[in-house]
């Protein structure tokens, strides 16, 4: 671990230079977490792909050297360069953070319903600051109780490293049976501080009390062709009997790293249907943790990556089945081409209170070059016997009969290629539930298959 | 129209087409009839260009053209048409996205310009019920989970929407039951014109009494080595094959 403890050292550095500088550093709590999550991320350095959770990913290609941690100050930002993101046609809110600052005058929150929080981390801090402590804490509750029950996972370096520099984010509340119209819109625009790429820790926190419905997306990008990273943690607590759609766009800009986790608890009678599609940045990990903690639980988590070049992106799920009658449907498509590299790792662990849960994996790549790689790794672990739990994964190429089959009808290489590729993810797009988002990813997907080479 | 001129070609190092020579003018029908591995399926990938089936030797002249030296879209672009003898299955394609795709790529090639989605659904609906087949087709997914019969009717709809110049029918009669036959015969016949070549490849002779070749031509050990009129196929039904192998 020596280069990496090495790098971990100016992270740890850094944060005593501005730990009192940081939004609500006068909350006791607060202090204490953020003082816990630097000695967390000290002890296990950064990780790298000798940890089985990070075999396909090592972030010394991205991190050694540092970014620089990102600060507030950032101009030369405009509307025009964000407009491409914008959800259209529909009344929605959004909310624009550069290097995970908000940015209220690139937002367009419109009029907030009754009964929906909506507003920045710093302005949370000073005016729900419970809100915060509630549900940060869950997250890095190391007591033995919690890990030998229910949390089998310590939160790792970059989590903590997330907790304990996040000066900026989302944070949304959803009273009792509040349900909107539109759509909420998290763009997160990483970009560079002063001459050097910068690094970003946006955080983001959706509260959904019971009976509530929401939308939620998270777009993340990055500026121009600059080197960055983000490391951005979302968690969403969905109440009982709530519904969330969570959609995510991991569209960071080319040199760039993204580094996401999201953390769903879910509560009895709850839906949450979250998506993932990942086209961007040099090296990515999305990592998703989701617990159906309640009875009855409706799951579903799909993810499309579409790699190319030298690209590499990781998947990470994970599914905890801890009460009865859970269903998860899980779908992770990846499209592969050039010398760039896919992975999936995802586990469904069904816990022995989860009697009659209903778990369902699968994970499939297509390879468009010789060069292209994934790896694939589904794994379930049932500790109950009164389940239904299925798993598959493949990797294959496109057919080159039907390849024929198309051309001797007219159809030129290239769109025959495109029409295949299509037919393989596609599918999941055109399925999403939100009109405005749907679109929002059909024309995104369009545009990768136009640019293919 | 078509002149296949002393066509060779090797498959997977194995002398397939040992020389083939063949020419159709516009306006007829011609039949390739022969034993089972004489080459038959062979002869309509070269046409096509089916990756692997190269010619080594020979050549092959459409409406003038070196058709060999051109891509598979490019010689579909120029109004050849390939009815397979196994259509492929195309997981998550409807049959509409593929058929359109397929016309309106023909159709920009030819400077035409693409049909809109109401003339399209139109022009296939009408097709559709010619060929007696289900508006669903459609909707499906192209020929998967079809029958063998409804994927031979599946390629003569596109044959239909695509208004070929010059089609290979590979084996269309196999796996068609007498009413289905009939049906397809008709879809076939109805293409018949003074503009419009057809090279009908079978085994059997029963396709031809539906739809009367001009020609026919026996195919074995790649070589044609009998051209006749029709009643060739007939005494070919009645005879097999036999004469024409090496062991005879
Ligand atoms: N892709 C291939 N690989 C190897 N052998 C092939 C291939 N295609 C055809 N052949 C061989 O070529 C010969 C002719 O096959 P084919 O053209 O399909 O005959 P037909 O259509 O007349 O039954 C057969 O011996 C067959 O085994
Ligand atoms: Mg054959």
């Amino acid at each position: 671990m020596g280069a990496s403890k090495h790098t971990s050292d100016v992270y740890v550095d850094r944060f005593d230079e501005i730990r009192d500088r940081l939004p609500g550093a006068g909350l006791p709590w607060l202090k204490n977490l953020r003082s816990g999550a630097i000695e967390r991320f000290a002890d296990c350095g950064l990780p790298n792909s000798r940890v089985e959770e990070w075999k396909y990913t090592n972030l010394s290609r991205i991190l050694d050297p540092q970014p620089v941690l990102a600060g507030p100050s950032i101009n030369g930002v405009h509307r025009a360069s964000l407009k491409q993101y914008y959800l259209d046609p529909t009344p929605c809110h959004r909310m624009v953070f550069v290097n995970s600052y908000y940015r209220p005058d690139l937002s367009d929150t419109g009029v907030l319903p009754a009964g929906l929080t909506l507003c920045s981390l710093e302005t949370a801090l000073a005016d729900r600051p419970e809100l915060l402590e509630a549900h940060w804490g869950i997250l890095h509750d190391l007591s033995e109780d919690r890990l030998s029950g229910k949390n089998d996972l310590k939160p790792h370096a970059m989590i903590a490293l997330n907790t304990a520099f996040a000066a900026g984010g989302a944070v949304i509340h959803l009273d009792h049976n509040v349900s909107l119209d539109g759509p909420i819109h998290l763009i997160y625009l990483t970009t560079l501080e002063g001459e050097r790429p910068a690094m970003s820790h946006p955080r983001t926190l959706v509260v959904a009390e019971a009976g509530a419905h929401a939308t939620i997306f998270e777009t993340f990008i990055g500026n121009g062709g600059d080197a960055h990273c983000c490391n951005a943690l979302t968690q969403v607590a969905v109440g009982p009997g709530a519904r969330v759609c969570h959609y995510k766009h991991q569209g960071e800009a080319p040199n760039g790293a993204h580094i996401g986790s999201s953390h769903i608890c879910l509560a009895k009678n709850s839906t949450y249907n979250g998506f993932v599609l990942s086209d961007g940045a040099l090296v990515s990990r999305n990592e998703i943790r989701v617990r159906l903690e309640g009875e009855n639980v409706d799951c579903s988590l799909d993810g499309i990556y579409l790699a190319r070049g030298n690209q590499h992106m990781d998947n990470w799920t994970r599914i905890d089945h801890m009460a009865p009658l859970g269903k998860s449907r899980e779908v992770y498509k990846g499209v592969i081409d050039g010398a760039a590299h896919g992975s999936f790792q995802g586990k469904i662990r069904v816990w022995p209170e989860a009697i009659q849960s209903d778990a369902r994996q699968l994970n499939k790549n297509l390879l468009l070059s010789d060069r292209a790689e994934a790896s694939s790794k589904p794994e379930l672990e049932i500790l109950t016997d009164d389940v239904q739990c299925a798993h598959g994964s493949t990797v294959g190429d496109l057919d080159g009969e039907t390849l024929f089959y198309l051309r001797s009808r007219g159809v030129g290489e290239t769109a025959a290629r495109n029409l295949l590729i299509d037919a393989f993810v596609g599918e999941v797009i055109d399925n999403l539930a939100d009109v405005p988002v749907r679109k929002y990813f059909r024309n995104l997907f369009n545009h990768w298959l136009s640019e293919a080479t | 129209m078509l002149e296949i001129r002393d066509l060779h070609t090797v498959v997977d190092g194995k002398p397939i087409l040992r020389g083939v020579d063949l020419e159709i003018v516009a306006g007829e029908v011609h039949a390739v009839m022969g034993p089972n591995g004489s080459g038959k399926s062979t002869l309509a990938y070269v046409l096509s260009g089916r990756e692997g089936y190269h010619a080594d030797s020979g050549e092959v002249l459409y409406d003038g053209q070196m058709l060999l030296e051109l891509t598979p879209e490019e010689r579909a672009r120029a109004g050849l048409f390939l009815a397979f003898q196994y259509p492929v299955e195309i997981p998550g394609v409807p049959n509409a996205t593929f058929l359109r795709t397929a016309v309106n790529a023909v159709r920009l090639a030819r400077g035409e310009e693409e049909l809109s989605a109401m003339a399209f659904l139109k022009e296939a609906r009408a097709k559709l019920k010619q060929l007696q087949m289900d508006e669903s087709f459609l909707n499906r997914q192209v020929n998967v989970g079809f029958s063998g019969g409804e994927k031979k009717r599946n390629e003569i709809l596109q044959m239909a929407m695509l208004e070929p110049r010059l089609a290979v029918l590979d084996e269309t009669d196999s796996g068609l039951d007498i009413d289905a036959l009939k049906i397809v015969a008709d879809g076939i016949n109805r293409l018949r014109s003074a503009g419009r070549a057809m090279l009908v490849i079978t085994h059997y002779q029963r396709l031809l009494d539906y739809i009367v070749p001009d020609k026919v031509h026996v195919l074995a050990e790649g070589r044609i080595v009998r051209s006749g009129g029709k009643e060739l196929a007939v005494e070919l039904e009645k005879k097999g094959y036999a004469e024409f192998s090496s062991a005879a």
